[in-house]
C-alpha cells in the first residue's frame, strides 16, 4: 500500500509544485572565478546561466569549474566553460516525468522552464522530497478528519468520471454536471446529494470555461462513503483567494455576463454544497479545487448500511 | 398546481413535452449562479436567458419548468438538451414582471 500511495502522490503533482523558485543564476559574461565563489557561498552545485531576458543559455556545474581550474582558466568568462546543451524540464509536466529525467541523466538538478522558455525554477531531489512531505501532511490532515477514506477506493459500486472542459465553450456549460448527475441518479443516490454535487460541478465547470486560458479537467470518484471531485486547470490562477471567495466578486467580462455568468456566486456556492472544500491557486500556474461529499446511508438511498460489519461506521457519523 | 395547468392558465407556448409535476414555488432570475444558489427543486424559473445552459441549470436544480419571457425564442440546442433531460420549456410573450405577477395571483408563492 505505501508504495502505491507514494506513487499516487507523485502522480498528482506537477513539476512547478515541486520546484524551488528562488534560483541563483549567473550571466555568460561573468568570470568562472565569481561563479565558483557564488557556489561556495550559497552551497550549491550548479548555477543556471541566463541572458538579459531571463532565457536559459547554459549551466555551470562543479565539473565545469574543475575543468576550468584544471586548465588554469578560472579567470575566463562563463560563456567558454559552461555546459550549453542543458537538459531541462517544463513547469507543467507531471512530476513523474521530471523525476524520470533526473533519474535517467543522473544530474542533481534540472532547470525548469515555462512555456516561453523562461527559467522559472529548479528541481532537485531535495525540492521533490519537500513537496512530497508537504502533500503527505495535507493528506494526513484530511484523513484524520475522516479516517477510512483515502484507503478504500475500490468500492463495489464505485464510479469514476472524468471530463475535459474547453475554455470559452459557453454553450457546453453544465454538460459535465448533467452527465454526472444522471449517473448518480441511476445509482439511486438521494436527491439532495445529487443536487449538491451537480451544482458544485456546474459552477466549477463554468469557471473553467469562463476564467481559464486552456480549460481544465474535472474528476469525480465515488466509493461507498464519499464522492470526491477534483477540478484542475493550468492558469491563470487566482491572486487573491479571499476576494474570489466573496459573494458578488467577479472578474467576468461583459460578454459572459450577458449569458448570465459573473454573479460572483459560484465559488461560495461550491463551498456551501460540499462537505469539505479546499481551493489552492498559484498565479501563473493554475487553480485546483478538492471537494468531498459524504455519503451517509440516507444519502446512498439505502435502508440498511452496507459493507462488512464492524468497519467503524461510527467514525463517519459524528460530523 | 401542476406544470401543465400553469401552462394552460397563462397561455404559455410549449417547445418541449410538458410535465405533470406539482409546482413548488417560482423564481425570477437571469444570472445562472443565482438560480443555482437560491433555487430549489420543483420551482418554476422565469428568465430571459435562451442558451443551452438553461436546460443544464434546470436539470441540475430539478426545477419543474422554465418559462422564457419577453417573447424570446430558445435556440435549438436548448430544446434538444431539454428534451433529453426531460426539462419542460415554456414561452411567454409577456415580460418577467407580468408573468411573475400572474403566477403569484394563481397562488404560486
Ligand atoms: N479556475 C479559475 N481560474 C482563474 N480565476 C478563477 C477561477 N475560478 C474563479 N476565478 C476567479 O474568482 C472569481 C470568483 O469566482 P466565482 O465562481 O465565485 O464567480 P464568477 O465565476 O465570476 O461568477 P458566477 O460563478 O456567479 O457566474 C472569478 O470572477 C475569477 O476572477
Ligand atoms: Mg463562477
Amino acid at each position: 500500500m505505501e508504495f502505491s500511495f507514494v506513487q499516487e502522490l507523485v502522480h498528482r503533482l506537477k513539476t512547478f509544485q515541486a520546484m524551488q523558485t528562488d534560483v541563483v543564476t549567473t550571466r555568460a559574461e561573468q568570470r568562472m572565478r565569481e561563479v565558483q565563489a557564488l557556489m561556495r557561498a550559497r552551497r550549491i552545485s550548479g548555477v543556471p546561466v541566463v541572458d538579459e531576458v531571463g532565457d536559459l543559455v547554459g549551466i555551470v556545474t562543479i565539473e565545469d569549474i574543475i575543468r576550468a581550474l584544471d586548465h588554469g582558466h578560472i579567470e575566463e568568462p562563463v560563456d567558454t566553460w559552461m555546459t550549453k546543451d542543458v537538459v531541462t524540464v517544463r513547469d507543467r509536466w507531471p512530476l513523474t516525468e521530471s523525476m524520470s529525467v533526473l533519474d535517467r541523466t543522473g544530474y542533481g538538478r534540472l532547470p525548469v522552464l515555462d512555456e516561453s522558455g523562461k527559467l522559472v525554477g529548479i528541481v532537485t531531489p531535495e525540492s521533490i522530497l519537500h513537496s512530497l512531505l508537504v502533500e503527505l501532511n495535507r493528506l494526513l490532515a484530511q484523513d484524520e478528519e475522516h479516517p477510512h477514506q483515502a484507503v478504500d477506493r475500490s468500492a463495489p459500486d464505485g464510479l469514476r468520471m472524468e471530463f475535459q472542459v474547453t475554455a470559452g465553450d459557453y454553450d457546453s456549460a453544465g454538460l459535465s454536471s448533467v452527465r454526472l448527475k444522471r449517473e448518480l441518479a441511476n445509482r439511486g443516490l438521494a436527491q439532495d446529494v445529487q443536487r449538491r454535487v451537480a451544482i458544485a460541478v456546474y459552477e466549477a465547470e463554468a469557471n473553467l470555461i469562463i476564467h481559464t486560458e486552456r480549460g481544465g479537467q474535472i474528476l469525480a470518484v465515488m466509493d461507498d462513503e464519499t464522492i470526491r471531485v477534483t477540478v484542475e486547470d493550468d492558469g491563470p490562477g487566482i491572486a487573491d483567494i479571499d476576494l474570489a471567495m466573496k459573494h458578488g466578486w467577479s472578474t467576468a467580462s461583459d460578454l459572459v455576463r450577458t449569458l448570465g455568468f459573473g454573479a460572483g456566486l459560484g465559488l461560495p456556492n461550491i463551498r456551501k454544497c460540499a462537505d469539505h472544500f479546499e481551493i489552492r491557486s498559484a498565479p501563473g500556474y493554475g487553480t485546483r479545487l478538492n471537494l468531498r461529499f459524504d455519503l451517509t446511508p440516507a444519502a446512498r438511498g439505502d435502508s440498511a448500511p452496507k459493507g462488512p460489519a464492524g468497519r467503524g461506521d461510527e467514525a463517519g457519523a459524528g460530523e | 398546481m401542476t406544470v401543465s395547468e400553469m401552462a394552460q392558465a397563462l397561455g404559455l407556448k410549449a417547445v418541449t413535452a410538458v410535465g405533470e409535476q406539482q409546482i413548488q414555488g417560482a423564481m425570477a432570475a437571469d444570472l445562472i449562479s443565482d438560480v443555482l444558489a437560491n433555487g430549489a427543486p420543483g420551482q418554476v424559473w422565469l428568465t430571459i436567458q435562451t442558451h443551452r445552459n438553461v436546460a443544464a441549470v434546470a436539470s441540475t436544480q430539478d426545477l419543474a419548468a422554465v418559462v422564457i419571457t419577453g417573447g424570446r425564442e430558445p435556440n435549438n440546442d436548448l430544446i434538444a438538451l431539454a428534451n433529453h433531460e426531460s426539462v419542460t420549456i415554456l414561452l411567454s410573450n409577456e415580460d418577467t414582471y407580468a408573468v411573475a405577477g400572474r403566477l403569484y395571483a394563481l397562488g404560486v408563492r
